[in-house]
């Protein structure tokens, strides 16, 4: 063990201790940028949310207009656990003459490509489809953005299906042996859909 | 120390016309034909990219004696990243009906290469201010480009100007939609991808003639000089 050695170890440790230099920026920067963001995110939260509920609103209200139904009263919500983890459901009844005549799910799946996607959904208390509306998504564009009502048509083909003993295995995308077309290059954004409604709709009191 | 006037007048010939980002350096194309489908939306995506490129010189400037060489590209990226997120949920909460037919765009605001060019090439090594006057100019000649852009795509395609400008300016800019022609019968390919490709090598075209005059004019001396030797 001479001095050399010892030499040559301190100058690799040295040298260690450089190459972390720059990790720990790095580090501090990405800190530093998602402090910014949630700040950012904190102060406009609320008027986030309000705007949210916003279209949530108008959504419905779209949907109940080409559904020919008279808006009903959203104040009475019904919050339920959710089915699967990190899904978040809200079930709002639409009564007319104090009869349920439909049900609006607000829903937001993870399983999407990209984020979020929240959806607005307006079924019949038999479990069969109104319409469905997304009010928010981070899909790609071009690509995935295909479930906007303003882009595509796509989201019609849930119009009119209802989900019962006898099709439960019909509720999938094709490719999974379902009797719902996916987009092709879009099968992640297509099964998120697809299961999102599923289980909106299973989240439903059983139809009388 | 005041900068001086001459150097501004530089920044700005240099963004606006001679080094125009979008025009010149052919950078930005992305967020360049897919947004500019109209004035309106072109106008905002400019603006938007203008303040996040503004912003992020600005931070890089100040922060550029601290930052490692080796690491400058990752961290601007992440520096950047964090501006066009707080953009986005800005643009979210303020000018939401706009947000939702730009709002994809603007995550790929930091994959602009005029932004992370400018940064690079200008902000890292300047002082502040002047970074942030460059990045302001530059942010400007790819907002004038841009808008020239939606609003010939608008034109062509629609026979209308300033279409959803009530989605940034509220219910009183519903009276400013412009109709150039009545009963216009619109021709989609402007609106699409490869109309957008057209109409840029069109406005590149014109810059390009322009910009040959403009120099043969202001510059004889130089071009004998030239063809003496």
């Amino acid at each position: 063990m001479n001095r050399e050695w010892i030499i040559r170890q301190l100058s690799s440790v040295d040298r260690y201790l450089k190459t972390l230099r720059p990790a720990g920026q790095m580090l501090l920067f990405a800190t530093f940028g998602s402090s910014l963001v949630a700040i950012g995110a904190l102060l406009l939260g609320p008027t986030l949310k309000a705007h949210q509920n916003q279209r949530l609103i108008t959504a419905l209200q779209g949907l109940m207009r080409e559904a020919t139904l008279e808006t009903g009263d959203l104040g009475e919500a019904q919050i339920l656990t959710p089915l699967s983890s990190r899904q978040h459901m809200i079930l709002y009844p639409i009564r007319q003459q104090g009869e349920v005549m439909a049900w609006l799910v607000d829903t937001t799946t993870d399983e999407g490509y990209n984020g979020n996607i929240r959806l607005a959904l307006l079924a019949q208390p038999d479990r069969s489809v109104i319409g469905v509306h997304v009010i928010s998504h981070r899909e790609t564009p071009g690509i995935g953005d295909f479930i906007e009502r303003s882009r595509s048509a796509w989201i019609r083909i849930f119009e009119h299906r209802q989900l019962d003993a006898t099709s439960t295995s019909n509720w999938a995308i094709r490719k999974d042996g379902g009797t719902f077309d996916q987009r092709t290059g879009a099968t992640v954004t297509s099964r998120a859909m697809v299961k999102a409604v599923r289980e909106a709709l299973e989240s439903l009191p059983d139809p009388k | 120390m005041p900068i001086a006037t001459e150097t501004l007048k530089d920044l700005a010939k240099e963004g606006l016309w001679s080094r125009n980002p979008a025009l010149v350096g052919l950078l930005g194309l992305c967020p360049l034909l897919a947004v500019s489908t109209n004035l309106i939306n072109g106008i905002v995506m400019g603006c938007v990219s203008t303040m996040v490129l503004t912003l992020s010189a600005g931070l890089i400037s100040l922060l550029k004696e601290r930052i490692a060489a080796e690491v400058r590209l990752p961290l601007f990226m992440l520096v950047l990243a964090s501006m066009v997120t707080l953009a986005d949920l800005a643009m979210e909460a303020l000018i939401p009906d706009l947000h939702d037919i730009i709002g994809l765009f603007i995550p790929l605001i930091v994959t602009n290469c005029v932004i992370l060019g400018r940064i690079e090439a200008f902000a890292y090594r300047q002082p502040i201010r002047l970074a942030m006057i460059d990045s302001l100019l530059m942010g400007t000649g790819f907002t004038w480009v841009i808008a020239l852009l939606g609003a010939l795509r608008e034109m062509l395609g629609n026979g209308t100007l300033l279409t959803q400008a009530d989605r940034v300016f509220g219910k009183m800019a519903n009276a400013w939609e412009i109709h150039i022609m009545d009963h216009y019968p619109g021709f989609l390919v402007a609106l699409q991808p490869a109309g957008a490709f057209i109409l840029l090598g069109l406005i590149l075209a014109l810059r390009n003639a322009i910009h040959a005059r403009l120099s043969a004019r202001t510059a004889p001396k130089e071009y004998e000089m030239v063809r003496e030797r």
